[in-house]
């Protein structure tokens, strides 16, 4: 049903191309004011993404990628009000915006991806299956996989999985323990068998920088910080912008248990630079200049960063353990997150 | 002088053997201020003087240079938590009790308004009591864990920097901390360093923060872990800073208890003192008493340098 639209985007791009050339203008300014974290209050009309994902239309890749989330809210908006066919208008012009977003810059193909997997499990989780096994089967079958990177990431979800066992520790729906048991023997052979596959992942494909990330916590917080150094700095080379700014992070903790003051706050900088939004590297900053006795720095940075942010916080630690299946709306703010500017 | 080498040799052995001389306390230059409120039978003791108190920095009796009441102005930080668990209703009382403790500030008294779910959001810089800090309040939704300690951080942090004020945290918190990136430890590290003083308000009583291991931070397993989650975090940063703890049962409970916090403001004393024969770096342990009576002082445990 919905598979059809493919063959209905040449005459989108034509008529957008030819015949729109003020709507297309608007169209670009309410993405404008989206990247802006200004509410857009306008309808946006799926017919126009064509025209901008066009090789000669100007728009950068940052620009395809906010216009692809400016049409995914309103696609989980009209999913969630059962209008499946405007929901699919919608879907079909982020689908095209980010393959373009991707054609202008690969680097965005890591975030594509997350883009696919949270939206397709938020299309299933509002009942619109339909749509969501479209997505997954049909609308982004173009981001091909290759085999091994597919067996890769079957091993980071099983990691992921394993180390999400041994954060919790027991079910959180469990009675609350009387006394705090920050390891029980249990968390620790998930937290082995989370490193187990994080290495296989890593053995299949070595660009796997999720696999890298977590591999670098977890050694990290065995208190190997060799080995937690080497995958971290991996990770830190990827150009997913979750996982950098993470592995940043944990790089800049490494630093500061070791007492090397000034490279953690290099590292925590760094974050800080890649991801603006972020709230855990603001803060690390600020607490490791206070701990070299630089309070006015502390301060002074703080404030710099609740002005610059203006309440749009979103930090890739709050999805750093999220179950993909259920821990959704962290992510998708996430995905929002890394198109403003 | 000559000086015969032997001597020269004993005295050289003598300076590696001490170290470098420990820098101390240059009179005059460094003041420290402690703010105390003093009660008895649960009631709040005022008509104190200089010397009614006897102040022991690191054991070592100091001279109080003044002591005032309700003459300083005074700056309160609200940190509110609006996380998922306050979602209506409770939202909806604490809003009002936020904007009552605001309309309880005197005009030369200043007033900033954060608020807190995984996110920390300053709403309302440091000013007046004024539309635009009610506003801040007002304009709150709920959703979304809780980053307590990083918020409790960034609140000791903005404190109000302005001379011969009071500063106060009044933070309100429905539960235990889930997203933080800052340990307990971090957050206890910068209230020693402050001069604030933190009132904390919840809905149920602190307890040790069980859940550390769900954090997703590096500080989970590493040997100092299971001492930081060994105490409740904001029971101890209340105490370190001569606040207090203050448990609502129900949410309609709010307004009075923030009332009665602002109104205790007006009943604290303010010390201050040059510290003399103590080393400048390191923690300060404070012991502040009343040189007769049995009436309760209430103070920080120190402060670090």
């Amino acid at each position: 049903m919905y598979g059809a639209r493919g063959v209905l985007l040449p005459l989108a791009l034509i008529a957008a191309l030819t015949q729109r050339p003020a709507e297309t203008a608007a169209y670009r300014e309410a993405v404008s004011q989206y990247r802006a974290g200004t509410p857009v209050t306008v309808e946006v009309d799926p017919g126009l993404a064509a025209a901008a994902a066009d090789a000669s239309s100007g728009w950068t890749a940052d620009e395809l990628a906010a216009a692809a989330m400016l049409h995914t809210d309103r696609l989980l908006r009209l999913a969630k009000d059962s209008q499946p066919p405007r929901a699919a208008a919608h879907m079909e012009a982020a689908v095209t915006l980010l393959r373009a977003a991707i054609a202008r810059d690969p680097a965005r193909t890591a975030y594509a991806r997350r883009w696919g997997s949270t939206v397709a499990a938020l299309l299933h989780a509002y009942g619109s299956r339909e749509l969501a096994d479209h997505l997954r089967l049909e609308g982004l079958a173009w981001l091909t996989t290759s085999e091994r990177a597919a067996a890769a990431n079957a091993s980071f979800q099983l990691g992921l999985l394993a180390e999400i066992r041994a954060a919790v520790a027991g079910p959180l729906s469990g009675a609350v323990p009387k006394k705090a048991v920050p390891i029980t023997a249990e968390a620790r052979r998930e937290l082995v068998e989370a490193a187990g596959h994080f290495e296989d992942a890593l053995a299949t494909d070595r660009e796997h920088a999720g696999a890298a990330l977590h591999l670098g916590r977890i050694r990290l917080i065995e208190g190997r910080d060799a080995d937690a150094d080497r995958a971290l700095r991996g990770a830190a080379a990827s150009a997913d912008a979750p996982v950098r700014y993470l592995a940043l992070l944990f790089l800049g903790a490494i630093a500061e248990r070791q007492s090397r003051f000034e490279d953690a706050a290099a590292q925590y900088r760094a974050a800080m630079a890649y991801f603006r939004w972020g709230q855990s590297a603001p803060l690390a900053l600020s607490h490791v200049l206070m701990r070299i006795g630089r309070e006015p720095e502390a301060r002074a940075l703080l404030i710099e960063h609740f002005e610059g942010v203006r309440g749009r916080t979103i930090d890739p630690l709050w999805t750093y353990l999220s179950d993909p299946a259920t821990d959704l709306g962290p992510a998708l703010e996430l995905l929002r997150a890394e198109t403003w500017r | 002088m000559a000086v015969k080498p032997a001597a020269a040799i004993v005295a050289l052995a003598l300076a590696l053997a001490l170290g470098p001389p420990t820098p101390q306390f240059r009179s005059g230059v460094d003041v420290v201020t402690v703010d105390a409120l003093v009660t008895l039978d649960g009631r709040a003791v005022t008509g104190l003087t200089a010397a009614d108190f006897e102040l022991r920095d690191n054991g070592i009796v100091q001279e109080i240079d003044s002591v005032s009441i309700d003459d300083a102005p005074v700056s309160m930080l609200l940190a509110l938590d609006t996380s998922n668990s306050v979602e209506g209703p409770t939202l909806d009382h604490l809003k009002r009790a936020a904007v009552a403790a605001v309309d309880a500030l005197a005009p030369d008294d200043r007033a900033a308004v954060m608020t807190f779910a995984e996110g920390v959001t300053l709403r309302a810089r440091w000013g007046s009591p004024s539309g635009a800090t009610r506003e801040g309040i007002m304009r709150t939704a709920a959703g979304g864990s809780t980053s307590l300690y990083d918020a409790a951080y960034a609140a000791l942090t903005l404190q109000d920097t302005g001379p011969g004020r009071r500063s106060y945290v009044l933070l309100f918190s429905d539960g235990g901390d889930t997203s933080s990136w800052l340990p307990a430890r971090g957050m206890l590290e910068r209230a020693r360093r402050s001069d604030a003083v933190v009132f904390v308000v919840t809905r149920k009583a602190p307890k040790p923060d069980v859940r550390l291991e769900y954090r997703p931070g590096v500080e989970l397993w590493t040997p100092q872990s299971p001492a930081a989650a060994a105490g409740a975090a904001m029971i101890d940063l209340a105490d370190l800073t001569g606040g207090h703890v203050f448990v609502v049962q129900r949410a309609d409970e709010l307004r009075g208890v923030f009332s009665e916090i602002v109104s205790q403001f007006r009943n604290r004393y303010l010390l201050r003192y040059r510290p003399r024969g103590v080393d400048a770096a390191g923690w300060h342990t404070i012991a502040l008493k009343l040189a007769g009576g049995r009436a309760v002082v209430t103070a920080r445990r120190g402060y670090a340098r």
